[in-house]
């Protein structure tokens, strides 16, 4: 792998990589977990963490040490989201919000019959099965679930990163869940997994 | 408290966002009366659980990590001076000693003669051939990036995509490619054209071919047309390697087994790269665009 210890660079940018070795590439995985979901395409992902932390090396100089790396990271991650990927690949889906609001009014706590059908939908279902899922969701819906769920987020890191009050993240994941569950149910029934 | 809301709070629960102890308590007493509330909190914990458990700890690709530090690292502007050996510690006594010799009175004069001259036969020794190849920086400078996409032939890591063949073939896949001008490409003898890529460097579409001796040397070569090094920059070199190239002359450099050949062909700026001997590269590449 390529090494800056046989480099001829200044002794600042020497320090400077370094520190962005140490500081923002321990995050790499996550950002290529959330931009791989996000896109839903391993080139995409590619393309995306790598421009990612080329702009945050670039802009390293503006971090504040000590502060969330991590967040900071996926800001610039998102913003080339919007203003590089989702430019030139097809419209977000448009939330609906009154569309969601009826799905979510539809679904009563009560279709959930079983103490154990949460539990067997998870475990009998294959990754695909959720990764698909998880990306059929609306993009405002899915953005909260992964960050949350899967990168570990907390509630006022996520509403810096959407750029909403928390309290519409807690009304988001908690509606994300709902949605997906919802959908895992169904496959699982169509599968055989859990009774209908 | 609404239904919507308390659902809400249930949520908040699953993810520990609750800090105050008696608002805990009594969403967990609700939850412990409601059997809709129990499995709304069994819902949102166990959807929360397995997808961090399922794809929480997914990895970013190797060859994606190795490219982006090499990108990074093509960021970094290289230093044209050797490196400085610094002693560690006290300067050397021997260094002190001739700094003292220095600068007695009846000697200055003398060193600042001594230093006049050195300086000039260090301007004209600047023009040597290990010289100009010091002076190649930045990241956009050919030399360079020949000098690191040769090691990445050599190390099998640069993906060639158009299969080698006859010149023909390569010219047209370099067209169909987007290359604007009309390259080179040697049919070399004694030498396989083994395959092509093209880059995009800065928006600009430059083509590389790579070719195999019979005895498994490899050559690398490297070309843009002059428009694109001198009025657009997508790529550089350094001015005096250009007045070089301008006034007909090739540039020949050799370090450390790698044998670097830079001319001007039909208006276009070749940089080769090769593990062979230069006398070899000169009598098949450079003659041949003669």
């Amino acid at each position: 792998m390529a090494s800056i210890a046989n480099l001829n660079v200044s002794p600042d940018d020497r320090q400077k990589y370094i520190d962005f070795e140490r500081e923002a590439l321990p995050h790499m995985n996550a950002l290529y977990n959330f931009a791989l979901r996000m896109t839903g395409n391993s080139d995409d992902a590619d393309d995306l963490v790598q421009e990612t932390l080329l702009k945050a090396f670039r802009f390293f100089d503006k971090f504040e040490k000590g502060t969330n790396c991590k967040a900071w990271l996926f800001r610039i991650l998102k913003n080339s989201y919007i203003n590089d990927y989702r430019k030139h690949s097809k419209e977000p889906s448009k939330v609906d919000y009154e569309d969601i609001e009826n799905f979510y009014e539809n679904i009563k706590s009560s279709d959930v019959k079983s103490d154990h059908l949460v539990e067997d939908v998870y475990n009998n279902l294959l990754d695909d099965d959720i990764s698909s899922a998880i990306s059929s969701l609306p993009e405002d819906f899915r953005t909260v679930i992964i960050l949350s769920d899967i990168e570990g987020f907390t509630y006022e890191e996520i509403a810096d990163f959407v750029d909403c009050p928390i309290g519409t993240v807690r009304s988001r994941l908690h509606r994300a869940r709902k949605m997906l569950f919802v959908r895992l149910n169904k496959y699982a029934q169509e599968r055989g997994y859990v009774k209908k | 408290m609404e239904q919507s809301e308390l659902f809400e709070q249930v949520t908040a629960l699953a993810d520990n966002e609750i800090k105050d102890e008696a608002e805990i308590k009594l969403i967990r007493q609700l939850i412990h009366e409601s059997e809709a509330l129990q499995k709304e909190f069994q819902i949102q914990l166990q959807t929360k659980s397995s997808l961090r458990t399922r794809f929480g700890s997914a990895e970013a690709p190797a060859y994606l990590k190795e490219r982006i530090i090499s990108h990074i690292l093509q960021e970094i502007p290289l230093r044209a001076e050797p490196i400085k050996k610094e002693f560690p510690g006290k300067e050397s006594p021997i260094k002190i000693k001739k700094k003292s010799w220095f600068l007695r009175p009846q000697f200055a004069f003398a060193s600042l003669i001594a230093a006049v001259i050195l300086a000039v036969v260090f301007f004209f020794r600047s023009y040597d051939a290990g010289s100009i190849a010091s002076r190649q920086s930045g990241m956009n400078n050919m030399f360079l990036k020949a000098k690191k996409n040769f090691q990445s032939v050599v190390d099998g890591t640069l993906p060639l995509e158009a299969a080698g063949g006859s010149s023909a073939a390569v010219m047209e896949y370099f067209r169909k490619k987007g290359v604007k001008f009309q390259p080179v490409v040697p049919q070399a003898k004694d030498w396989d054209l083994i395959g092509a890529v093209v880059s995009d460097d800065n928006g600009e579409k430059l083509p590389h071919n790579v070719y195999r001796g019979k005895d498994g040397k490899l050559v690398y070569l490297y070309q843009a047309d002059e428009e694109c090094l001198k009025k657009k920059q997508a790529v550089t070199l350094s001015k005096d390697l250009i007045s070089m190239l301008d006034e007909g002359k090739s540039y020949k450099y050799s370090d450390n087994g790698r044998n670097y050949m830079v001319w001007k062909d039909q208006g276009n700026i070749c940089v080769l790269v090769s593990n062979d001997s230069m006398q070899k590269l000169e009598s098949s590449f450079l003659a041949a665009g003669k």
